[in-house]
């Protein structure tokens, strides 16, 4: 009964399969001959691409850039959705379902009119800058356009929303009566968090971290308007090579390295938490 | 570690009043069960003594310091939680541990008493394993020892057994008794089972709708019952409705439908008072005839027998239309539903209740 179902799973399976992976690898293969301009390709498997990426400070300091800010905001955007999602988690009241509906359905609200109005407050004649030269605190607009601190805000906009779903869900498995232990057997509220929320939630931080690093590293949007072509990542110049300079092969080879990047820092940050939980195990 | 006395404590959420004017004066080493059905206020009480809610007005003393307002973690509290709240990502020994760590004790310090401790619940062996890694009634005795580690002011249970079954939970109550004791510790225990009370405490509180219905020794609450819902509530109870006819000294003549009962009972009562009388179902005797005239005796048929092993549960409907609910030795009573029979009892086994 079920197998008869499943076989008719298996035409959209392969479309759906010549679609993604087909295209990612004839993409992906391109990124393995030179690059001839103008959409064209050499004929010889080279890594002449990856070379070029890996010795031009320029492509280097872009990819250190993308990682920087990614890791800033998935940071900052945990540190600012954890006491949202605690808050949220503990209400008793039914305001707890409107809140979180509110942050759904932010969430979901396309994120050009968001960096728009981030763009509305921030910019040099913005709201934010015309207040404070008014009030006589600044004397010289300050715009975060065009810098890597906007790209921070504009990913941490991007973000703050799955952070807050993401840890309500983890919070939520942490039952109140241990919090109520905690401070019954002594502990302050500080240390019920440092000694029973922090640690129960920590597998939540990293799995959440990551998801949340991972959108940073692939987002285009916010990136691309907060950097005002003024400062790139990766995403912005995969698109900046395919469309203005139609250097099909670079842009893949960029692409492939982020790709791969991205693979192995969630490897890495996944393998070092294991051995440091397993190590805390020992000391205790 | 000290007795406990709460001064006319009042609790209210709004309009509604859940703890309504509650002392209690709980002694030192004593086990104090507070008993109720769910909403009674006994919950609520208990959250009161440990800081977790604070009384409207009323004051909470521990020994003679005055602990109302004071935090939780301020309070030297010991406590064990109905699902345990033990620290699924500690170990057995960190868990008992824990207290210790946040009252600053020295490594060794906090070595020996975990040790102590893990003697004391025969879990020396648990000690490295996580609480997802033992049993049900090990993580119980494991929140025990946790509650007792750094010793308590008091020590606060909340429906501890709930979650055991049958079994598990009768062992467990010798258990938890044994520890207390051990530890001559002060012991305030909530639960809604009242053989649980029984079995455990040293006194009885029995909360009704946010009061105080009776105090008192497990026997003493059983063989003198104060009000009908006490009566009910603890133990089975047959109460039947009558006025007082004359009282001389202690024998009272009592009016049944007509029917003359004689009880003898400590309270003076007036002529002419409507009272409840309770008789507990095992002082009744049926017998095919009357009794003697020394014994109360009612005449009725036998409406439903149940037998349940050790006990004979037969109901009789009196000629008033009650039914009296009796239990007997199913060896020397072999009675059928639709007998004729008289219930008896001895004016002794009388209980008057006035409500």
């Amino acid at each position: 009964m079920e197998n008869r179902w499943i076989a008719y799973l298996i035409p959209p399976f392969i479309v759906t399969l010549l679609l993604v992976a087909g295209s990612q690898f004839v993409f992906i293969q391109n990124s393995f001959y030179q690059d001839l301009g103008l959409g064209r390709t050499g004929t010889d498997l080279t890594l002449v691409n990856y070379l070029n990426f890996f010795t031009d400070s320029f492509y280097l300091k872009t990819f250190w850039i993308t990682i920087k800010v990614s890791a800033l905001a998935s940071l900052f955007t945990l540190f600012l959705g954890f006491p949202i999602a605690y808050v949220i988690a503990r209400m008793k009241s039914r305001l707890a379902m409107l809140l979180l509906a509110g942050i759904v359905v932010s969430t979901f609200v396309t994120i050009v009119i968001k960096v728009f109005g981030l763009i509305i407050i921030f910019s040099a004649d913005g709201v934010l800058n015309t207040t404070l030269m008014n009030l006589g605190l600044i004397d010289r607009a300050y715009s975060i356009i065009g810098t890597q601190e906007g790209i921070v805000v504009g990913l941490m906009h991007f973000t703050i929303g799955f952070s807050v779903l993401l840890l309500y869900s983890v919070v939520v498995t942490v039952p109140p009566s241990l919090e109520y232990a905690a401070q019954i057997h002594g502990a302050s509220r500080w240390r019920v968090y440092q000694r029973v929320i922090i640690p129960l939630c920590t597998p939540g931080f990293v799995v959440g971290g990551l998801m949340i690093f991972n959108m940073c590293m692939g987002a285009f949007t916010s990136a691309a308007l907060l950097g005002g072509g003024r400062v790139l990542t990766l995403p912005v110049l995969v698109q900046r090579t395919v469309m203005m300079e139609v250097k099909y092969s670079t842009a893949a080879s960029i692409a492939f390295v982020l790709l791969v990047s991205v693979i192995l820092i969630n490897l890495i940050s996944l393998i070092a938490i294991r051995r440091l939980r397993s190590a805390r195990l020992v000391i205790a | 570690m000290s007795g406990v006395k709460l001064d006319n404590i009042v609790k209210s959420y709004g309009s509604t009043v859940a703890v309504n004017d509650v002392s209690l004066d709980i002694k030192e080493g004593e086990f104090l069960t507070l008993l109720g059905p769910s909403g009674c206020g006994k919950t609520t009480t208990l959250r009161l003594i440990s800081g977790f809610i604070q009384p409207t007005s009323g004051a909470i003393h521990f020994g003679d310091k005055d602990v109302t307002g004071i935090a939780p973690q301020h309070r030297q509290i010991g406590m064990v939680f109905q699902d345990y709240a033990l620290f699924p990502h500690l170990t057995v020994s960190e868990n008992i541990g824990f207290g210790l760590v946040e009252r600053r004790y020295d490594k060794a310090a906090i070595k020996k008493r975990v040790d102590e401790l893990l003697a004391l619940i025969k879990l020396e062996e648990a000690a490295d394993r996580y609480p997802s890694e033992i049993s049900g009634g090990q993580a119980q005795r494991v929140a025990v020892a946790r509650a007792v580690a750094h010793p308590p002011s008091v020590l606060l249970m909340d429906e501890p057994l709930g979650a055991l079954d049958l079994k598990l939970r009768e062992t467990m109550q010798t258990e938890l008794r044994r520890i207390q004791q051990e530890l001559g510790i002060t012991a305030v225990y909530v639960t809604h089972d009242q053989s649980e009370a029984m079995n455990m405490s040293d006194r009885i509180v029995v909360m009704n709708a946010g009061i105080i219905e009776q105090i008192g020794s497990p026997k003493g609450i059983y063989a003198n019952p104060q009000s009908v819902f006490v009566a009910n509530f603890i133990g089975q109870v047959n109460i039947l409705d009558c006025h007082v006819t004359t009282q001389v000294d202690k024998t009272t003549e009592l009016d049944y439908h007509g029917q003359k009962i004689t009880a003898q009972i400590e309270k003076s009562l007036r002529q002419g008072t409507a009272i409840f009388l309770a008789i507990r179902p095992e002082d009744i005797k049926i017998t095919a005839r009357a009794a003697g005239k020394s014994q109360n005796s009612l005449k009725g048929v036998v409406s439903e027998a149940l037998f349940s092993g050790n006990v004979m549960k037969i109901s009789v409907a009196l000629d008033s239309g009650d039914v009296i609910k009796v239990e007997c030795q199913p060896k020397a009573n072999s009675f059928d539903i639709g007998d004729h029979v008289h219930v008896n009892w001895l004016p002794e086994d009388c209980n008057i209740l006035l409500n």
